[in-house]
């Protein structure tokens, strides 16, 4: 099968990320079965939602008997971290058709933003993003049937230390993909700050505190970056 | 779960990711929304690492007993060194194993 490049490269970037959405997926549907929900459903969640954090914490409100409105209201807080994923891309997408661009917002997850926002805007970002994107789409549906099938098959959940040692892919790759970004001290004052905040608000709902600790390193990067005179003078440069 | 939950979560989830590239081309794209795009990829990405790496079991663990701490700070000093990725990456694993 031929494959674009920039299709290949995208699929090759994410690849070693699908080590932490498959097993996250599998606990989703092993979960799932656990609770009594019915397989055809926790598939077609994760076809049609793919949101991770949301499905878990959707599974877990269930159980817990919480209303419709409340779930829905705590799908839109803890995804609200995508819309500013999203805002920092639109300099990527704004050439695009509004198919495209509709299905580059679906596909749109932590993994492949990490992966992707690194990439500059222009001719094979479409192909690069919806290789990285559709990848991880496909994986989070093939882990939930994976997580489905092992649930029913040994009655069992997966076991979550397989999770927890797992998490580890995801640090390291994450820390490559940020650090070559961190060039001048607003960058890692940025960074500072949002590790900072939430090592003092992850316990936060919702994962409100996520939100506020990039929202302040944000505020925080760019009031610095008014005093930093390297980046005022490359920036004046650009102008 | 049921399907007005799914289709609603859907919905919800779609929205928002496309809301901004509903609007890309309206949206002006001055200086200041592009360095305000390179602090919203650091911010979000150091305090996903940051979460995964320090909250362990429900709890903060700043201590060498939490094996991620040490495997991701010897990760990030290499690449902050400049060394190759790969390097980095399997330095922060050995660390990782290690540290177990």
């Amino acid at each position: 099968m031929h494959l674009h490049p920039d299709s290949r490269r995208g699929l090759i970037d994410t690849a070693p990320l699908l080590l932490t959405i498959v097993p996250l997926a599998a606990s989703f549907g092993a979960l799932g079965i656990a609770q009594g929900e019915s397989p055809w459903l926790l598939i077609l969640c994760s076809v049609a939602v793919f949101a991770g954090s949301a499905q878990l914490l959707a599974l877990g409100m269930l159980a817990a008997g919480a209303p419709l409105w409340l779930i829905l209201l705590a799908t839109l807080v803890i995804n609200s971290r995508h819309l500013f994923y999203a805002f920092s891309l639109t300099a990527h997408v704004q050439q695009y058709p509004v198919y495209q661009r509709a299905l580059m917002a679906f596909v749109l997850n932590d993994e492949s933003y990490a992966v992707v926002s690194r990439q500059p805007p222009g001719h094979g970002f479409l192909n690069y993003y919806l290789a990285s994107g559709l990848m991880a789409w496909a994986s989070w549906c093939g882990g939930t049937g994976l997580g489905i099938l092992i649930a029913l098959l040994f009655t069992g959940q997966l076991p979550t230390a397989l999770l927890g040692q797992l998490d580890i892919i995801m640090v390291l790759t994450f820390i490559s993909l940020m650090a070559p970004r961190l060039q001048h001290r607003s960058h890692w004052l940025c960074a500072i700050t949002a590790t900072v905040s939430i090592s003092l608000c992850w316990h936060w709902p919702l994962g409100s505190g996520l939100l506020f600790s990039a929202l302040l390193a944000i505020g925080i990067a760019l009031l610095a970056e008014g005093t930093e005179p390297a980046l005022k003078h490359e920036k004046e440069v650009c102008e | 779960m049921d399907i007005w939950l799914i289709g609603g979560m859907a919905l919800l989830t779609f929205y928002t990711r496309y809301l901004p590239f509903a609007l890309a081309r309206q949206l002006a794209f001055a200086s200041r929304w592009q360095s305000l795009s390179s602090y919203i990829s650091i911010a979000m990405l150091s305090a996903i690492v940051a979460r995964t790496t320090l909250v362990r079991e429900q709890s903060l663990q700043l201590d060498l007993s939490n094996p991620l701490l040490p495997a991701a700070l010897a990760a990030l000093v290499c690449h902050v060194s400049r060394l190759s990725a790969w390097f980095s990456t399997l330095l922060g694993l050995l660390v990782f194993l290690l540290c177990r």
